[in-house]
């Protein structure tokens, strides 16, 4: 490890933490989207009509 | 000759049958119903299920691909800044004196915020050390 960094290794560094944020994102867009997904089939499932068929009489 | 009272006896025994059997009849015909109901209910939830995986998977997929397609490009564009012209040249001793005090300064903050001990001493060198990939 360099115990003096350059400037290239800043502007990497930089370039790193854009990247670790963009991924961040990315996860968190699949995050939400699973969400919606489980969000959808729960109110799919709640809206089935139950029948209930009480009684012999 | 038989008796009225037998004659009534044997009317009501069979209304009684008959009515048990109609009532069976129905008992039968609701537990059906019921039964297909409930395989309808299962059917669809597993359909909703199904789709579910589905939308997860693509979900998961496209945020991983999207990742990799980061990183690698981050990757690039982080070693093509280090060797391009100035890039070797060492960062001024004033600017990065300010900047590990600035990363201390943030790092030490999120600690705190996260009720976790500071640590005051960033490990500055690691950090821009052009190794480091983005996870």
């Amino acid at each position: 490890m360099p115990s003096s960094p350059t400037v290239g290794d800043l502007a990497g560094f930089s370039i790193q933490q854009e990247a670790a944020l963009s991924v961040c994102e990315a996860r968190k867009d699949a995050a939400v989207s699973v969400l919606d997904a489980i969000n959808a089939m729960l109110k799919r499932v709640a809206e089935t009509p139950r029948r209930r068929w009480l009684g012999i009489f | 000759m038989i008796p009225f009272v037998y004659k009534l006896g044997g009317a009501a025994l069979f209304i009684a049958c008959a009515w048990l059997y109609v009532t069976d009849l129905r008992h039968d015909r609701d537990a059906a119903r019921t039964e297909a109901a409930r395989a309808q209910q299962a059917e669809r939830t597993a359909t909703a299920q199904a789709g579910l995986n589905t939308s997860a998977s693509q979900a998961v997929e496209a945020a991983q691909s999207r990742a990799l397609t980061i990183t690698v490009k981050a990757s690039e564009l982080s070693h093509a800044v280090s060797v391009a012209p100035g890039g070797p040249e060492p960062v001024p001793s004033s600017v990065l004196e300010l900047w590990r005090a600035g990363i201390g300064e943030l790092r030490d903050e999120a600690a705190a915020s996260h009720g976790a001990p500071g640590s005051s001493s960033p490990d500055v060198a690691g950090a821009v050390s052009p190794s480091t990939d983005a996870k």
